[in-house]
């Protein structure tokens, strides 16, 4: 029967399905995100003091693996955006965003856990904050008012075209580039989450719902998609923790550069 | 590069929506798509004079003349 699944009421994954209170409701509520996002930050401090205390030339695996991260952060997006030169005072603050941004993500997969916290828009938004002021201040406090807000003019535009260029840069630099940092990584965790709960939902409501051999046969299938786009959203959520400190880091060097 | 969503998202914006308020204005409906796909094109213009165009050429020029210099070692 093709309506089966129409007319005995599967209820699809939406937005509803990211409202997770764990303690109380309403806006007060301890949501099951604050848990995760609360946990990452104690296991991210405790792991990189307890790598910085017992530091080795010969790095046994752990500390070659923290290490890995945070090159990273360091090196792959660092020092090819900012240069070596003027890195030292950003390093925390892109080195705390790739591990912070990268275990959230990695909470979706974890077993258990399974939950995005980047999911969460309010999360994303004070992120990106962050970074918005980081890279007005730095750009402010390099050139002045006056030398910052005339370095948006890129060099070589011809003066009749100014009037229009020149708002078009105010408004990529002060609403487009926070809104599009912020729901690149918002709606990645958020769709990438929902098609998840799609599959493993769908495969669900066959299995024991359908109520028709042949339907609960093709769970097999749903299942099967479900631990593939696992795999897809490991790939993803790596992609977009990269991702939003590469953008810091341009943001960043963009504002401290020279030429225009 | 990276930032080309952003500057999309701008130019659109930009001459969008005075678009659609002379669309509102004149009871007409095409200003906003004009407007649109005005502000994409000088979006792509941005972009390209930022990353492509007299920009960047103006910045090689002033790493002070690598290649000529490279070439002669080649020849030599």
């Amino acid at each position: 029967m093709p309506y089966v699944l129409a007319s005995a009421g599967f209820t699809p994954p939406g937005p509803s399905s990211f409202w997770h209170p764990l303690i109380g409701d309403g806006a007060f509520a301890v949501t099951r995100s604050m848990f995760v996002v609360v946990a990452t930050v104690i296991i991210i401090g405790l792991v990189m003091t307890m790598t910085a205390k017992r530091l080795q030339l010969v790095p046994t695996k752990g500390q070659f693996a923290v290490e890995s991260l945070y090159n990273i952060a360091r090196n792959q997006i660092g020092v090819d955006f900012i240069g070596e030169a003027r890195l030292r005072p950003f390093l925390p603050l892109l080195v705390s965003l790739f591990l912070f941004i990268l275990l959230n993500n990695l909470a979706g997969i974890i077993p258990f856990v399974q939950f995005p916290s980047m999911s969460r828009f309010g999360y994303v938004v004070v992120l990106t904050l962050i970074v918005y002021v980081v890279y007005h201040y730095v750009g402010l406090k390099k050139k002045g008012f006056g030398g910052y807000f005339r370095g948006f003019l890129p060099p070589g535009v011809p003066i009749w075209l100014v009037p229009v260029v020149y708002p078009l840069e105010l408004l990529t630099y002060f609403v487009t580039r926070p809104l599009t940092l912020s729901l690149r990584l918002f709606a990645n965790m958020f769709a990438g989450h929902t098609l998840l709960l799609v599959f493993a939902l769908g495969g669900e409501y066959l299995l024991l719902h359908s109520g028709n051999i042949f339907l609960q046969a093709t769970s097999v299938a749903s299942f099967a998609m479900f631990i593939a786009m696992t795999f897809f959203e490991l790939l993803i959520q790596f992609l977009q923790a990269y991702i939003f400190v590469l953008l810091t880091a341009y943001y960043i060097a963009d504002a401290m550069a020279e030429e225009h | 590069m990276s930032s080309v969503p952003a500057y999309f998202l701008a130019g659109a914006a930009l001459l969008g929506v005075p678009g659609w308020a002379l669309d509102q204005w004149l009871g007409t409906r095409a200003f906003v798509a004009v407007g649109v796909l005005a502000g994409f094109a000088l979006a792509f213009y941005v972009i390209w004079v930022r990353y492509v165009g007299p920009a960047t050429a103006a910045a090689d020029d002033t790493h002070g003349g690598a290649r000529p210099a490279r070439s002669d070692e080649e020849s030599a």
